[in-house]
């Protein structure tokens, strides 16, 4: 089943320039698929018309085979979760409990199932003792623990993340890439969508898209969208340690073309 | 010795309720013309620290110097310059984008030259030359700081404490939310200003900004410095305790010298040193 659909999308913000421009790509359930490309290159326009937060000049999305209109638009967002950069923007309740109750109480669930809820999704990104805790005393990794468990307690069936990380530290980037981990674990037909510049987590998701100006220009497996070497250099991408690595030893004349990982890489070189 | 820390202790709201002891007894020294990273976690009083050095919080205890300036309570030691120190030392803070406020970038810039005394004409060279290092041609300097993306405008903040001429910079997790490649282009910059004679004091979250760019090392942690070190050797150690990310780079390195590998750790830099280490290493074995 496929979780995406979009064929030709196109959207400008001014009418003269496509932020968005001939945009086609499908994404099966239960993927782990990652948006690269450079600020600018129109991910997080392409993540707001998925939402419908921003409607579309031409072409067409379906979400789990429903076409996005604005009669299915509040249907097709139950299913969809996201998780903005900015920890700070995205708290809504006065205590982490109110908030992750807050969407709860927009979906109408009723109050004696909620404690339960909030509990159980508390519990799943390690925030359970904060549950009373007010933002201005969390962290920016917890605080970002605490929206997805906001949107993991909705249970949707697609994850947006936009750049989800980007503005935490380096142990709040871990606990927040473990939490989905885990979530993934526990339910392998969860789809999720992740925008990030963080090159090395592109490199071990499902599939890669890369944009650049408005269009896609790669799409594929790591490995296929990684082989581009030209392409991904002229528009000033990185590549993820291991490609840059292998390269860097083949010059030395050290051959580790069919070697996947630093561990079997690492085994090599000591053998 | 242009920098000094002696036995500095910082209290937030001393005195008060709310009273909140950032700093704790530091004594550090910051080499003339070093690149220094300073890391730690969120709130351990990296940011707190670097405040001291231009006079803008005051060591509740003890006192930092800076070349010929000191900073202290104690009124027969401060300096009564303030205004010299903040000219020899420039801070960039996080997000300094958020801090313009002309209606031109190239006035924007020239506001600081323009308050340390010097002309108008002149304050506006100084300005039109910060601009060019950082990256933005004449083009920019006519328009709004407000119709520019967030990676031109940090940039713009930046020219503003370069066009002080300062010769210690330094810089508040400058490459914060930005892109990978306005986050190259930034580091590339203070490279270049480092190369040149700057000292360059760099607080940051990005470890291979560390391993890259810095010569020393000072780790935080609950308001005191632990570790005053360099890049290499911080890399060695497990450092899940002050929650510092390895750089992938030293990780394979570990991964290699525990099966055996044996490499020369100070000839190790970046990917193309280490792949010729290990052609050395392996050169040896056979």
């Amino acid at each position: 089943m496929l979780a995406l659909d979009v064929k030709n999308l196109f959207f400008s913000y001014d009418g003269k320039h496509d932020a968005v421009n001939d945009v086609s790509f499908q994404v099966q359930r239960g993927k782990y698929v990652s948006i690269i490309g450079h600020n600018g290159s129109g991910k997080s326009t392409l993540a707001k018309l998925i939402m419908g937060l921003l409607s579309f000049k031409k072409g067409e999305v379906k979400v789990f085979d429903q076409l996005l209109t604005n009669e299915s638009l509040h249907e097709i967002r139950s299913k969809i979760g996201i998780v903005f950069q900015n920890p700070d923007n995205q708290f809504i309740g006065a205590t982490v409990k109110d908030d992750i109750a807050f969407g709860l109480e927009n979906r109408l669930v009723p109050h004696e199932d909620m404690e339960d809820i909030i509990q159980k999704f508390a519990g799943k990104v390690r925030m359970k003792e904060f549950l009373e805790s007010e933002p201005a005393n969390l962290s920016g990794g917890q605080k970002q623990r605490v929206a997805i468990a906001g949107i993991l307690a909705m249970s949707p069936d697609l994850v947006i993340l936009d750049e989800a990380t980007s503005m935490l530290d380096p142990k709040g980037k871990r606990e927040v890439k473990e939490t989905l981990l885990e979530m993934r674990m526990e339910n392998p037909n969860l789809t999720i969508l992740s925008i990030t510049h963080d090159i090395e987590e592109a490199a071990i998701s499902d599939e890669v898209i890369v944009m650049h100006q408005g269009r896609i220009i790669l799409n594929g497996t790591p490995k296929e969208v990684f082989a581009n070497e030209n392409i991904l250099k002229e528009i000033d991408l990185d590549f993820p340690f291991i490609q840059k690595m292998k390269k860097a030893l083949k010059l030395q004349g050290i051959d580790v073309d069919n070697l996947a990982n630093l561990e079997e890489l690492a085994d090599f070189l000591c053998r | 010795m242009p920098i000094k820390y002696t036995d500095v202790s910082f209290t937030y709201n001393d005195k008060t309720p709310f009273s909140y002891e950032a700093l704790r007894g530091v004594n550090l020294d910051i080499l003339d013309g070093s690149f220094t990273a300073i890391v730690g976690k969120t709130g351990c009083g990296k940011s707190t620290l670097i405040q001291q050095l231009n006079g803008l919080l005051v060591p509740s205890e003890g006192e930092v110097v800076i070349n010929q300036y000191v900073v202290s309570k104690n009124r027969k030691r401060r300096t009564k310059k303030i205004k010299e120190l903040r000219k020899l030392l420039g801070i960039v803070f996080q997000f300094p984008e958020y801090q313009l406020f002309e209606e031109t970038v190239e006035k924007d810039v020239a506001f600081g030259p323009k308050n340390f005394g010097l002309s108008n004409e002149d304050a506006l060279k100084n300005a039109h030359d910060a601009l060019r290092l950082v990256g933005l041609d004449d083009s920019f300097f006519k328009r709004s700081p407000f119709d520019l993306s967030g990676g031109e405008r940090r940039r713009v903040a930046v020219a503003g404490i370069l066009a002080l001429k300062p010769s210690i910079l330094v810089l508040d997790e400058p490459t914060a939310g930005l892109d990978p490649r306005g986050a190259r282009e930034m580091m590339k910059l203070f490279k270049g200003l480092h190369n040149n004679g700057t000292t360059i004091i760099l607080v940051t979250h990005d470890m291979n900004i560390v391993l890259e760019y810095s010569d020393t090392v000072i780790v935080m942690e609950d308001g005191e410095v632990r570790q005053i070190t360099t890049p290499l050797r911080l890399f060695n150690q497990e450092n899940d305790f002050y929650s510092l990310e390895t750089p992938l780079l030293y990780k394979f390195v570990k991964l290699l010298s525990d099966q055996g590998l044996e490499l020369n750790l100070n000839e190790i830099k970046d990917i193309d040193s280490l792949a010729t280490a290990i052609t050395k290493a392996k050169g040896h074995k056979k």
